[in-house]
């Protein structure tokens, strides 16, 4: 179980996957995972569950706020 | 039964209305398919195509994210091309699970890096398609994250 910050901290894990250069793709999507499985111990969720509530629940408006400040900010 | 892969055409994803950019992603699906079916040594080559359509579909995706009204017909366009991607991407795979995995090398890759392509956008197709009930949503929040939303 995790905490407000924790889910926040999954977007932001979340995002940098998806950005990763080609190269560091499996890293970053590995410490995704590993925080994911951290928050959903004990829980019935799977790692495919909490993605799927991620991008239902404030990853889209929290990524365009990211993609947003860095065209702003290049 | 399962279709041949030749026959796969995602042009006809698109209606008469469709951007060039819908046109451009559905022919380069296409080409990517015919290439996987033809049990050549080129797999290098597809997998670079392959790899220029992810990095297109997610400038989609983005365009789609940014846009400030619904751009017509993007939504339908982008599940059924993450959903063929992705399909191309396991095919894609298995070819270079059974032999030509090192060469991924030349592209600066591993075929962990190809893979986790490959489940991005399984988790996409996922989102696209999700039907979480607002109360299931809710149920997650409060067992996973107790202290609630960010804001």
């Amino acid at each position: 179980m995790g905490t407000q910050a924790d889910k926040l901290r999954l977007f932001e894990l979340l995002y940098e996957a998806r950005e990763a250069a080609l190269d560091e793709k499996a890293a970053a999507w590995d410490k995704l995972h590993a925080e994911i499985d951290r928050l959903r111990s004990g829980t019935s969720f799977s790692r495919d569950q909490v993605k799927e509530l991620l991008y239902k629940d404030g990853y889209r408006e929290y990524a365009k706020r990211r993609k947003l400040a860095e065209r702003a900010n290049p | 039964m399962t279709p041949r892969a030749e026959t796969l055409q995602p042009e006809l994803l698109l209606s008469e209305q469709a951007s060039p950019d819908m046109r451009f992603a559905a022919r380069q699906m296409a080409q990517v398919n015919r290439e996987l079916a033809q049990h050549n040594r080129k797999v290098l080559r597809t997998t670079s195509r392959w790899l220029d359509l992810y990095e297109y579909v997610k400038m989609l995706e983005e365009d789609h994210l940014l846009a400030s009204e619904p751009i017509s017909g993007h939504q339908h366009f982008l599940l059924g091309t993450v959903a063929i991607l992705r399909g191309l991407g396991v095919l894609l795979l298995a070819k270079l699970q059974n032999d030509d995995a090192e060469q991924l090398r030349a592209l600066g890759c591993t075929y962990r890096d190809l893979s986790a392509c490959v489940d991005e956008l399984a988790d996409l197709e996922r989102a696209l398609k999700s039907d979480l009930s607002e109360a299931m949503i809710a149920e997650m929040n409060q067992k996973l994250f107790p202290g609630g939303h960010p804001s």
